[in-house]
């Protein structure tokens, strides 16, 4: 399995008592495609943050054979840069670094910039997400809304994850760049044999997924909200 | 990577980063300048005379004495006798004795009458002799020897003729100008007042103020030069005079002799005690402006620390990504650090290229208007200390931010 989740909870520090996460169980196969669609407040960002580690959640929360609920938080840092890839609806990229810096920075907390291809690799990464090398060295913030998320595959791609976690990509493009957008991530999944997990409330998306889950269904504390 | 991620995200907030920095740069102008205007004036007065047993003078206070006598500020309240001296002077304790005439310039320096056991005896700095950069001693009635300084700013050479004028003012209408001095000699530079001072003979003082009464030179004064051929001048009072002892264990006994004197009222005093006495009464100004310098300081890191906190505000999507990307809440605590510690350390650079600039520019300023050298050389000991506290002060300031970069990133919250 590429997610186990059994008896998950969350509540925010500030409000103890209101879990905004309450799955008793759930789960991912390795290679799958989900999208994981739901309403605002449903609790979608705090499952990709337990999900990516960045939040301790109790219960049994396995990600791709590892048990995060036992891990320390440098441990689950080290996970995440070495393990998962991550593309969302906007600010995907440090501003005024370049888009070569993002990516090596990425590599960097995998660990991937001892690697001495690295700089081979991301320049690859990028001719192949046909970014044109002229923006290779430009600040991110110079560049369009669809080179940013393309220049986020690749960062999300440098460490080689086997989960690709996608939280509204789509959002911020039009109809044409949405569908070769998603068009592009299906064929790199297909190609790099990830497990794809995408939270979206674009429904129309649902169609290039395998699996469409809901996340009320399977979140208590968010069908109460 | 780390360093270059601090580096373009200090460069994509300029403005801030700007302001931040200017006030740290000139917060360590402001530390580090006291500090070492500080240091250099202690060590330019200890320098000043070293080897001196005593300093005689009319009875005044000893601060006073030491500043007229030896740094050549400030006016004599009295002048001594030349008998006084001598009966002093010969005395089987003393070694060697130094009279010092004041009251004569020229071009704003101070004309010193003394004799010629001044270059035998006087010394500087770690009991360093004055040693003739050109030309010799004075022999001559009209003979000048000349500070480096006023040499090199008035442009004098050996063999040039001057005159001296009566009085201390820079401008004056009193002029010697009937029995002008050749120059026939110029010290090395020795960073004291002497390099500001010109020395001629305690006869060639007389022989100036021949004719001359209460600064004022009589009408039908009928003197020439050659009227001094073969006569041997002898001054009525001198203004003050050093004493080097045989024995430094007799030095109180000799001053206790000197204080009690019955022929006029003497004060003869320690140059080093006097010197300290001197610093007391610095010290209270010397720690207020260390104190203003210090909370100078302390502001503009705190200025720092509020524009990090800020920033951390402006920058939460940004945390956000580096932590999803994999950054550590340590990473990040580091990462704010860094940015605090370059910040600090372009302020340090700035500061003494600031210090080292205005030291430059304002060296010849304090050295004719304070007789004070300051060595353009900022790095001592003293002054890394400094340095190595401005980074220890800005490390604990910058925690505020990073602690609470750290703390969010721990808790999730970014």
């Amino acid at each position: 399995m590429a997610i186990t989740i059994q008896n998950v909870q969350y509540s925010y520090p500030s409000h103890p008592k209101r879990p905004v996460l309450n799955i008793p169980s759930w789960s991912v196969s390795e290679g799958e495609k989900t999208f994981l669609y739901g309403p605002s407040g449903c609790g979608k960002s705090t499952l990709l943050s337990a999900l990516s580690g960045l939040i301790k959640t109790t219960g049994i929360l396995t990600v791709l054979g590892q048990s995060l609920t036992e891990m320390s938080t440098n441990q689950r840092d080290e996970f995440r840069a070495q393990n998962i890839g991550f593309v969302f609806q906007q600010f995907n990229l440090i501003s005024y670094l370049s888009a070569i810096d993002n990516i090596r920075l990425a590599g960097g907390f995998g660990h991937r910039d001892r690697s001495d291809t690295i700089d081979q690799e991301i320049k690859s990464l990028l001719a192949n997400l046909n970014i044109a090398p002229a923006e290779w060295g430009e600040p991110a913030k110079n560049l369009s809304i669809g080179q940013q998320q393309r220049i986020a595959i690749a960062r999300a791609l440098i460490n080689k994850p086997q989960l690709l976690i996608a939280d509204e990509p789509t959002s911020s493009l039009d109809h044409v760049n949405r569908d070769a957008f998603m068009t592009l991530l299906m064929n790199i999944v297909d190609e790099h044999k990830m497990t794809l997990l995408l939270v979206s409330h674009d429904m129309s998306l649902s169609n290039h997924f395998n699996r469409v889950v809901s996340l009320n269904e399977i979140n208590l504390a968010g069908r109460r909200s | 990577m780390f360093i270059r991620l601090a580096i373009k995200s200090l460069l994509d907030r300029k403005g801030s980063v700007l302001v931040s920095l200017l006030a740290m740069s000139v917060s360590i102008f402001v530390l580090l300048g006291v500090e070492h205007i500080r240091h250099q004036t202690k060590e330019n007065f200890s320098n000043t005379v070293s080897g001196v047993d005593l300093i005689v003078g009319a009875r005044t206070g000893s601060v006073n004495l030491l500043l007229y006598s030896v740094f050549r500020v400030g006016n004599p309240t009295n002048n001594i006798r030349w008998d006084t001296y001598k009966k002093i002077a010969s005395s089987r304790k003393v070694h060697w004795a130094i009279p010092i005439s004041l009251g004569d310039s020229h071009k704003g320096y101070r004309v010193l009458g003394t004799s010629a056991d001044y270059f035998r005896y006087f010394s500087y700095g770690d009991k360093r002799l004055l040693e003739f950069k050109e030309g010799r001693a004075f022999k001559d009635l009209f003979d000048v020897v000349l500070g480096a300084e006023v040499a090199r700013k008035l442009n004098y050479r050996v063999g040039d003729r001057l005159v001296l004028a009566h009085g201390m003012a820079s401008t004056s209408f009193s002029l010697h100008e009937d029995r002008p001095f050749d120059v026939v000699g110029i010290l090395s530079p020795t960073g004291t007042p002497v390099d500001q001072t010109l020395h001629v003979s305690l006869a060639g003082i007389e022989a100036i103020h021949m004719d001359w009464q209460h600064g004022v030179k009589q009408p039908n004064s009928s003197t020439s030069i050659d009227d001094f051929d073969g006569v041997e001048l002898q001054p009525e009072s001198i203004t003050a005079f050093m004493l080097g002892l045989k024995e430094k264990m007799a030095t109180f006994r000799v001053q206790r002799g000197i204080n009690n004197y019955k022929g006029e009222p003497l004060l003869a005093i320690l140059p080093g005690v006097a010197l300290s006495e001197l610093w007391q009464m610095m010290g209270v100004l010397e720690k207020t402006l260390l104190l203003v310098s210090v909370l100078v300081f302390l502001a503009a890191c705190l200025g720092v620390s509020a524009m990090l906190l800020a920033s951390i505000r402006e920058r939460r999507k940004e945390i956000h990504l580096l932590r999803v990307i994999g950054a550590s809440p340590r990473f990040l605590f580091f990462l704010i650090q860094l940015e605090a510690f370059l910040i600090t350390f372009l302020g340090v650079i700035l500061g003494l290229l600031l210090l080292m600039g205005c030291l430059l520019l304002s060296r010849d300023y304090l050295i004719e208007t304070f007789g004070l050298h300051i060595n353009i050389s900022i790095f001592t000991s003293n002054s890394a200390y400094m340095i190595f506290m401005v980074f220890a002060a800005s490390f604990i300031v910058a925690a505020l931010p990073s602690f609470v970069s750290y703390l969010r990133a721990s808790k999730g919250l970014d």
